[in-house]
């Protein structure tokens, strides 16, 4: 049989903000932070792809790094501030990856495009200068079945260059 | 990292929108997050259903107990076959004549027959309680012996999957004249080897997800799905559940990858539908990773035996292909087609070949249905006769691709139908593979590799074919596929001067909005930001047939291509009215329409409303600007590539590094170069998976492996792509279809590369996937017997 039912005792409530927007949910201890995001928030820029960690379709960012929500509890997320492509557009890197990303056709489904980003969003807040091989490591846990890649990578150097260039400006 | 021009090879630069490397509209909705796919609509009252699925790959049902189940909270019903007995197995969608047809069960009803198959269906409140509740459904089985391999399948004492169909064979077709042994007799050379094209997962990285809404007081239903043929779904779901097709609305919302997998239909599809029938509330179904590769349907399992005979020159004189097709426990919506006409078609590739024999056997086993996967057969085809080639041409000591340009269809044999029964439009065989060669430095390639002898390195050359654009229909009909050859589309200029397509086709993540906009745009003569594409809806747009084969842009794009010039011609007409001018003296420039000769004109806009308003229409001129094609073809494409790969092969890991890929492709006329090169890509990345990495064989006791080899992004090498450019003459557009070929070139091209490092040391075959362990093995063993 499977895991037991929730009763109305064991629920928590958690606060946390999502894309600049405070949120306030009742959970199960057991619930993943992925499906509190989409169930309860209503927050559906993450998408569900393997639910085991493994292909990054589920990445946000919790507190500036990157998490797969589907390896986190909700519960986890308890005070942290999370950023998923939704809330992206309001930061220049967030903008960047997004207009680079459109530019190269870094996208088909766009189904791993939210994952895709938060990676590629910390990959640059650490490194303004990533090689080739920074970004292949940096969006390991990112499956993409559409895209080959190819056009991410350059997407993601692009993005990188322009924001080289504004800062020399 | 470089990034070559899109522009270039024969592409041109163009002042059309068709043409252009334009971004896609679609993308920025997607990047900030809002794509709307299935699993993102919940309704009110939402039900979900989870199905309890057989653990064993060949059983009875000897009995289902709902009891524990039905008495957890939430749980609204559970429902067996018992439940549904107005509803039979599903009929599949090809069926070729002759063929012993067993359509997928909705619900097992007394036996199954894989891993996976669906028993019984829990609908509860939450997804959560119909998890649990699934979990507690108590299935009693009575185990039998199962076969899992289509020869162990067809061998004399194997078990039958079905009692009325003997050697479990579904189906044998033939093509060609059964006469290798006296064309090959006195041959310089004869070969016979053996080829397996593995079992694939389709894994679009989203799963399948149902959400069907009925409404009880009006007696509609919407169904929400993930559908690459949204009518198609509508008329099989329509038939199935006896329920009427004018109520019946289908809406495919953004759709997080097919590959084909998402085309067909499943039993889950009409128990979800089902269920909300019967309960008056919506019904939501995802289904889940580890359930996806057992419960969507795999790709190729094809196991071929060759003959061939040749010249010492290399010119193959008479080939025999014996192919034996695993179909799964049943026939999947084009189950026997793939396997058949689209394998027995292709294996001359784009050669000519004089003598040839095909016989492919359709065999039912224990396992999940198998189905098109993005190639759909032509991979199998292209693999079988491209490995053959290379192979011929080692053996006698030539250079492979000295020994396809011996055996090319030439272009003064267009059109070419072969002695298979294949059709090749249009073709430049010989300059696309020069050019190939030009831009991978072949020679130059093959001197490195004789300086640096223990690298093992190696080169190899995929030249796929397949055919695109599927009708006509009245061919369909011949080949027992019961899907129209034709495709729709509705154009619509409105009173605002922008203009609305509506394609019965529908992207699964290609493009279709934005490339239909540039179809449009370049009849109509308004830019393709001003052109909302419409799809997916089954209650807006006309009826259409689907994407699928690489057809989208061929018919599809032919559809939206006429219906526009329809209604440009229209609207000149009617602007000449209103601007009293004779029709030849009126042209549009720049968005207004202009009259030679005077300053009289008036703006697109103006014209647009005024066909609207109806005030100053002539009666024989119709309202509005608005027309419907349902194009339909009379003929088939056939796009074409030369792929090479570059690699270099460890000798103490075993590990295969893809030093370079390149991919010099032949789809005629290149509507978006950007969007094609992204074509490209992703179908390479699912062949390189292929060749490489996946493996869908089930386990030994029918289950599937927990996780599947799906190339990641530090697994893939740096791709150029380039484009040879000759326009079919089957279409207005003169294209060719692109989605495919990735994944029809680059398993040959990447497993001949890796036998060209190997064949010094006495590698004479490899097996797909090419891992580590199989590499070393195959080394190992060559050295040992030499
Ligand atoms: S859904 Fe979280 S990693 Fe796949
Ligand atoms: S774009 Fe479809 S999975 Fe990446």
């Amino acid at each position: 049989m499977g895991g037991s039912i929730t009763s109305a005792e064991d629920t928590v409530e958690i606060s946390l903000t999502v894309d600049s927007r405070p949120q306030t949910v009742t959970v199960s201890p057991r619930t993943l932070l992925i499906r509190a995001l989409r169930n309860q928030m209503n927050v559906t820029a993450p998408h569900i792809g393997c639910e085991s960690g493994r292909c990054g379709a589920c990445s946000v960012l919790v507190n500036g790094q990157t998490v797969k929500s589907c390896m986190m509890l909700a519960v986890q997320a308890e005070g942290t501030e999370i950023v998923t492509a939704q809330g992206m557009e309001e930061d220049t890197i967030g903008q960047r990856l997004q207009s680079a990303f459109k530019k190269f056709h870094a996208l088909q489904c766009g189904f791993c495009t939210p994952g895709m980003l938060a990676s590629a969003r910390e990959l640059l807040r650490h490194n303004d200068h990533p090689t080739e091989d920074d970004v292949r490591q940096a969006l390991r846990g990112n499956l993409c079945r559409c895209t080959g890649y190819q056009h991410i990578i350059e997407a993601v150097l692009d993005a990188a260059s322009v924001g080289r260039k504004s800062h020399e400006n | 990292m470089k990034t070559d021009p899109l522009i270039s090879g024969e592409l041109k630069e163009v002042d059309t929108w068709v043409g252009k490397p334009i971004p896609r509209q679609e993308d920025d909705r997607l990047l900030k997050g809002k794509g709307r796919y299935v699993e993102d609509i919940t309704l009110p009252d939402q039900l979900f259903a989870q199905f309890v699925r057989s653990p064993h790959a060949h059983a009875d049902v000897m009995d289902i107990d709902f009891s524990v189940a039905k008495a957890l909270p939430g749980v609204i019903t559970c429902i067996s076959a018992k439940d549904m007995p107005d509803i039979g197995p599903i009929t599949p969608n090809w069926i070729l004549p002759g063929t012993l047809s067993k359509g997928r069960q909705v619900l097992a009803a007394e036996r199954v027959r894989y891993v996976g198959e669906p028993v019984a269906m829990v609908i509860a409140k939450s997804e959560e309680e119909a998890v649990d509740a699934a979990a507690a459904v108590i299935v009693r089985y009575k185990e039998l012996p199962h076969v899992l391999n289509q020869d162990d399948a067809l061998s004399e004492n194997a078990i039958l999957l079905h009692d009325d169909i003997p050697e479990n064979r579904a189906t044998t077709f033939r093509r060609g004249q059964e006469n290798y042994d006296e064309a090959s007799a006195g041959a310089a050379l004869k070969l016979t080897f053996d080829l397996r094209n593995q079992r694939l997962v389709p894994f679009p990285l989203e799963c399948r997800a149902v959400n069907a809404d009925f409404d009880a007081a009006s007696g509609r239903m919407t169904v929400y799905i993930g559908q690459q043929l949204p009518h198609m779904f509508r008329r099989m779901l329509s038939e199935a559940l006896a329920f009427p097709e004018h109520k019946l609305r289908v809406v495919s919302p953004d759709v997080g990858g097919g590959f084909g997998a998402k085309m067909h239909f499943y039993s889950e599809d009409v128990a979800i539908a089902y269920a909300s029938r019967l309960l008056g509330k919506p019904v939501k179904w995802l289904e889940r990773r580890r359930e996806n590769a057992v419960a969507t349907s795999h790709g190729r399992d094809h196991i071929t035996t060759i003959d061939v005979a040749a010249e010492t020159d290399g010119k193959i004189t008479a080939l025999r292909v014996r192919s034996r097709a695993n179909v799964g426990a049943y026939l999947s919506s084009m189950g026997v087609g793939i396997p058949t006409i689209n394998v027995a078609l292709f294996v001359l590739g784009v050669y000519d070949i004089p003598n040839a024999d095909v016989a492919v056997d359709c065999v039912y086993t224990n396992t999940p249905p198998v189905d098109a996967y993005r190639g759909a057969g032509r991979p199998e085809a292209a693999y079988i006769i491209e490995r053959t080639i290379d192979r011929v041409a080692r053996e006698l000591g030539l250079d492979p691709a000295q020994v396809r340009q011996r055996n090319f269809v030439t272009e003064d044999q267009m059109p070419h139908r072969n002695i298979v029964g294949g059709m090749l439009d249009v073709g430049r065989y010989e300059a696309t593979l020069s050019r190939a060669m030009d831009l991978s430095d072949y020679k130059g390639f093959s001197a490195q590799k004789t300086e640096e002898k223990d690298a093992l390195l190696g080169i190899g050359i995929g030249n796929y074919t397949e055919t695109c654009g599927v009708g006509p229909s009245e061919m369909q009909a011949m080949i027992g596929f019961d899907r129209g050859g034709y495709e729709s589309a509705l154009v619509r200029v409105q009173s605002g001067g922008q203009a609305v397509v509506m394609s019965g086709s529908h992207s699964h993540g290609q493009g279709h909005v934005t490339v239909y906009a540039q179809i449009a745009a370049d009849a109509l003569g308004i830019d393709p930001d001003q052109i909302e594409v419409i799809q997916g809806d089954t209650n807006q747009v006309p009826q259409g047939i689907g994407t699928f084969n690489s057809r989208s842009i061929v018919v599809g794009g032919s559809a939206v291509r006429v219906a526009s010039e329809r209604v440009a011609k229209r609207m000149k007409k009617l602007a000449a009215h209103l601007l009293q001018a004779e029709e030849e003296d009126v042209s549009l420039q720049e968005g207004v329409f202009v009259v030679s000769n005077s300053n009289q004109s008036l703006s697109f806009a103006e014209v647009s409303r005024a066909a609207w308003t109806g005030h100053n229409v002539p009666r024989d001129q119709s309202i509005g600007l608005e027309e419907t094609e349902f194009y339909h073809p009379r003929a088939m494409s056939a796009p074409y590539g030369a792929h090479i790969a570059k690699v270099s092969v460890d000798r103490e890991t075993g590990e295969i590094s893809l030093l370079e890929y390149l991919a010099v492709d032949d789809c005629g006329t290149v509507i978006n170069p950007l969007l094609a090169r992204g074509q490209v890509h992703g179908g390479v990345v699912q062949g390189i998976g292929q060749a490489l990495f996946e493996d869908g064989t089930p386990l030994e006791d029918g289950s599937m492996p927990a996780e599947q080899a799906i190339p990641r992004i530090d697994a893939v090498p740096y791709m150029k792509t380039e484009h040879t450019v000759t326009p079919s003459w089957t279409n207005p557009l003169g294209a060719k279809g692109i989605g495919e070929s990735g994944a029809i070139g680059a398993p040959p091209a990447i497993v001949n590369a890796t036998l060209d490092a190997l064949w010094p040391l006495g590698v004479r075959d490899l097996e797909m996937p090419l891992t580590p362990e199989r590499v070393l093995a195959a080394i190992d063993n060559a050295e040992k017997t030499r």
